[in-house]
């Protein structure tokens, strides 16, 4: 029990004397964590609505399908976007193999399933009279869809959260494409997984208590956002 | 403005909730649909109000049939519905009463003044900054009418004004509904009890089990 009593200490100690490596990694968490969760919302939330609203053949395998994708092995993310981007890769052009981009496309791939299934879960339960009140009063589709969009902001915006606490703590994507860079391509959980083998569990215990603490921050607005 | 539906059905699911040989609406008329719950009210001034589409029959609108998306949303402009249970955005009465003004290209005072006239109409001026969910039925009732009111369509269709309010509520309403008839638009409204509203000159139609038994013109 030592260490870790060792390791919440030394978390203080880190966070509070703003360690460069310790901010580092967090900046580059949040920010990853941060653009990829935007990219998935702006992709996965339209699907979402188009699922719960309109009516097509073979909708229902499509749901099935993005539901699947939903236990998709971040590894196995990690595998096919670093065949597209390695040197060999039909992108390997663009050279973004162990940089943020990289992490971030990947990041992208876990958390649209994320935003689709679980907008259209809640989308699905919204009151049908919101858009029949709204072409009542004459607006678009556009502007019905805007509606109903308002109507559950907050349900809305929790499951954005959700997948951001997903894609913060996620490893294996941020390990295959990013490289475990330091001060570029480190996030908190490539540095914790590096730390440990090294045996330097206190600071690893840090960092995991300063993950915590971001999931904790963005699972309580999360909470927050789904009482008011 | 006429309205015709021929060889109209709408099915819900498999089931045919209505079906129309031939209905012919000419404008500026009171026009009250009566029958029995699950007769087809409902379906009729959904369907007339352009929210949802026959499963087969034309639709024709100042002569011209309504077809595509496009089509219904156009005429969607020019018709409101006030639906039986009423459904009010999140935000204050007064924000719900701008909802169908906002899309119109008039200056911001004129649209404010045509929301605060439709909410005088209704006697819901001291709800303005009320939160629409908490409001009674009855408010709720009235906000919605001054939503429809304001946006000023050529037809106007009430789902039921008069059921779930309290005697003041239904005066209010009755005489709203009065008011309403005077005006150059169609009113086409389902109910359970006209006789205290309606005028000698409105037309009736009666429907059973999802088809018209009766139009008197």
């Amino acid at each position: 029990m030592g260490f870790l009593t060792e390791g919440f200490f030394s978390a203080i100690y880190l966070i509070f004397n703003l360690d460069y490596m310790v901010l580092s990694t967090a900046y580059t968490t949040i920010q990853v964590g941060f653009i990829s969760t935007i990219c998935a919302s702006l992709i996965g939330l339209p699907i979402g609505f188009s699922l719960a609203t309109f009516s097509f053949r073979g909708k229902k395998i499509l749901v099935l399908l993005i539901q699947t994708l939903l236990g998709l092995p971040t590894v196995v993310i990690g595998l096919i976007v670093y065949g597209f981007l390695s040197k060999k890769g039909p992108l390997g052009f663009m050279d973004l193999l162990f940089t943020p981009s990289a992490i971030v496309i990947g990041l992208v791939i876990l958390a649209t399933p994320i935003v689709i299934v679980f907008s259209y879960t809640t989308i699905k339960t919204v009151d049908s009279r919101v858009r029949e009140t709204a072409f009542s009063l004459g607006a678009s589709e556009l502007k019905a869809a805007w509606t109903v969009i308002c109507e559950i902001r907050y349900e809305i915006l929790a499951v954005i959260l959700a997948a951001f606490s997903r894609v913060s703590s996620e490893i294996g994507i941020a390990l295959m494409l990013g490289g475990n860079i330091k001060g570029f391509t480190r996030t908190l959980t490539t540095a914790i997984a590096l730390e440990s083998t090294k045996g330097e569990f206190a600071f690893g215990i840090a960092l995991s208590i300063i993950l915590l603490f971001i999931i904790l921050i963005a699972n309580l607005m999360s909470f927050v956002f789904r009482k008011l | 403005m006429s309205l015709i539906l021929k060889n109209i059905k709408v099915e819900y699911e498999g089931f045919n909730a209505l079906t129309i040989d031939c209905l012919e609406v000419s404008a500026s008329k009171t026009i009250w649909v009566t029958g029995p719950n699950g007769s087809g009210k409902t379906t009729l001034l959904k369907l007339l109000a352009g929210l949802i589409t026959p499963k087969t029959g034309i639709f024709t609108y100042n002569s011209k049939d309504l077809v595509t998306k496009k089509d219904y949303m156009e005429y969607r402009q020019k018709t409101t519905l006030l639906s039986q249970e009423p459904y009010l955005f999140r935000g204050t009465v007064f924000k719900n009463v701008m909802y169908g003004l906002n899309k119109k290209k008039l200056p911001k005072k004129e649209l404010k003044t045509k929301a605060l006239n439709a909410m005088e109409q209704t006697g819901i001026l001291n709800l303005s900054n009320r939160d629409s969910k908490h409001l009674s039925v009855g408010e709720k009732k009235r906000v919605a009418l001054a939503r429809c009111i304001a946006i000023d369509c050529e037809t106007i269709l009430l789902d039921e004004p008069l059921a779930g309010l309290d005697e003041k509520s239904i005066s209010q309403i009755t005489n709203l509904i009065k008011k309403l008839s005077q005006l150059e638009k169609t009113l086409i409204i389902s109910t359970h009890n006209y006789e205290n509203t309606k005028n000698k000159n409105d037309s009736c139609i009666h429907l059973e089990s999802g088809k018209i038994e009766n139009f008197s013109h």
